[in-house]
């Protein structure tokens, strides 16, 4: 984290933490400031999974601080700032959302919404809320729903755009919809980092993103929730570098389905995502078509009111029709492990009072799909990877 | 109030799926311990709101901010670990402190929701709900008392 993002975090935080007014009574209060940060430690194995992990690195934190305003009667302005440096991210201060969200109730049972400006995309159960780790399901998201790592996770953060929503209580339970669609941005920088390549080497556009959820929460309790999310993406790529890029210039049409169910008891929960992709690209030169898939299933137990263990299981194929890579191995050279993914993930946690987190996980992964082009490059990769995440996390 | 569903089914194929599956079968569930029973607690102006568990629920997981004629409901909750709250969440709300804290994080840091106001005992509960415009909360039933939306002026 450079100096200034640095100080104006700092001031930030401590003008929140100064401010006792208002974090003693944040519904009251006009203005409302909150946030978090965190501090992890990785250490891995094999691949790395982030730079610098296979010696060991902290260069792993989160700060997020965030305000919301109702100004009118129906209207919520929020907005969020953060800078993180993790797998897949960037170390840089960033506005996360920005976003006026106006909420009709139209009758007891049912209400919509419309919200504009730099808007969080539902995806999944965890994406809008995907940079803190209060909010995710550990340390790490799935790899196989979140592209965590990968580095196409920023398509799928936030986008400057519009989203209108409702939410019912019906015959069925609880029924949330949201639609959305963004401008047209530049995605250059998060395609030359997944690609590992300079940041001048290629020019993508996504001219066209959509998206659309469904999520349900079943009978009286809601117990059971499930979810539907659809994703679409139209890009054009361009290679703007000396040495051609593996893009060139292309079209391309991607569609991302997400099933999504969770079971919620008392002291424990089950999840599990599916996600099935569809990739068509299309050059002067060839079309392809890429179907991918994966999923995973994760058990979280709650022992008391501050420790919970987590068990994952999470596994992702770069083509559904080649799942040990041995097609591609044969048309490519490259391992057929670069075309899997299987990990299996133990993790605690430890969250005593409302403030403070403290977590640890563990991965055991076979394959080297999607784990992160750039902390690997210059160096072929390794099927089996082992990696140890520590994180230390503040909320106030 | 209960519901009875399936867990999504995977296909086991290789040796950390099968020992997933193993620990899984072997952390069996246990139910909480029984809470005080509470009621909710609204602003006098109140009182009459019809109150289902879904909408109840609705409304504590941020998603109806609300009420019908435009009032914003402000959210009155005491820790996560009081007795009071977990036998709120599972006796009226039919859910778990541990869904409402997920709930509350995600409109957080998404930027969805005005998070509830955390008070330290049921007498601030009381007295805020009480004072607070489009006030809700809850508060142990009185003996004899019936489960609804309760007065806070009556619920001394």
């Amino acid at each position: 984290m450079n100096a200034s993002v640095r100080q104006i975090l700092l001031a930030a935080v401590l003008w929140a933490l100064a401010a006792p007014g208002v974090l003693a009574q944040p519904a009251a209060d006009p203005l409302n400031i909150r946030g978090a940060m965190a501090q992890g430690f990785v250490d891995s194995s094999g691949n790395a999974v982030l730079e610098g992990s296979r010696d060991g690195t902290f260069d792993f934190y989160e700060v997020a601080v965030n305000g919301r305003v109702a100004p009118l009667q129906g209207l919520l302005l929020s907005g969020q700032l953060m800078a993180r440096q993790a797998p897949g991210d960037r170390d840089s201060l960033r506005l996360d959302y920005l976003q006026l969200d106006y909420q009709h109730t139209i009758t007891p049972d049912l209400n919509a919404g419309l919200r504009g400006g730099r808007v969080k995309n539902p995806y999944g159960f965890y994406n809008s809320s995907r940079d803190v780790v209060f909010s995710r399901p550990g340390i790490t998201l799935p790899r196989s729903i979140y592209y965590e790592g990968s580095g196409f996770r920023d398509l799928l953060f936030s986008t400057d755009g519009g989203q209108i929503y409702a939410h019912g209580v019906n015959r069925l339970g609880t029924t949330d919809f949201v639609v959305g669609g963004a401008d047209e941005f530049d995605a250059s920088d998060d395609f030359s980092r997944a690609l590992g390549l300079g940041s001048d080497a290629v020019q993508v556009d996504v001219t066209q993103f959509l998206l659309g959820q469904w999520l349900q929460e079943w009978g009286a309790t809601g117990r059971l929730r499930t979810g539907l999310s659809l994703l679409h993406a139209d890009l054009h790529a361009s290679d703007t570098s000396a040495t051609p890029s593996p893009f060139g210039n292309a079209d391309l049409e991607v569609e991302n389905w997400v099933l999504s169910a969770q079971w919620q008891q008392a002291r424990w929960s089950l999840t599990a995502e599916y996600l099935y992709s569809r990739t068509e690209f299309n050059t002067s030169l060839f079309s392809q078509t890429q179907r991918s898939d994966g999923g995973y299933l994760q058990y979280t137990r709650y022992f008391d009111g501050s420790w919970s263990g987590y068990l994952r299981y999470d596994v992702a194929y770069a083509d559904r029709e080649d799942r040990d890579g041995r097609e591609a191995q044969a048309r490519t050279g490259e391992p057929r492990h670069t075309q899997f993914l299987r990990g299996a993930v133990g993790g605690l946690s430890w969250q005593p009072g409302a403030h403070w987190g403290l977590y640890a996980e563990y991965h055991h992964i076979d394959g080297s799909y999607l784990l992160s082009p750039s902390a690997n490059a210059g160096r072929m990769p390794e099927r089996r990877t082992q990696a140890l995440y520590l994180m230390l996390a503040y909320r106030f | 109030m209960g519901l009875r569903g399936v867990a999504p089914r995977v296909r086991r194929r290789s040796r950390p799926a099968v020992l997933l599956c193993a620990l899984l079968a072997w952390l069996t569930p246990w139910g909480g311990g029984l809470a005080h029973p509470v009621g909710v607690l609204v602003h006098p102006d109140l009182v009459e709101a019809d109150l289902s568990p879904a909408r109840l629920r609705s409304m504590f997981t941020l998603r109806t901010r609300s009420w019908p004629d435009g009032t914003p409901a402000q959210i009155f909750v005491l820790a996560d670990d009081d007795e009071h709250h977990e036998g709120f969440c599972r006796d009226v709300l039919g859910t778990f402190p541990y869904v409402l804290r997920r709930a509350w994080d995600r409109a957080l840091f998404a930027g969805t929701g005005l998070t509830p106001t955390v008070v330290k005992d049921l007498d601030e509960m009381r007295r805020r709900v009480r004072s607070t415009p489009g006030g809700i909360g809850y508060a142990p039933l009185a003996a004899g008392e019936a489960a609804g939306a309760l007065d806070p002026e009556q619920n001394l």
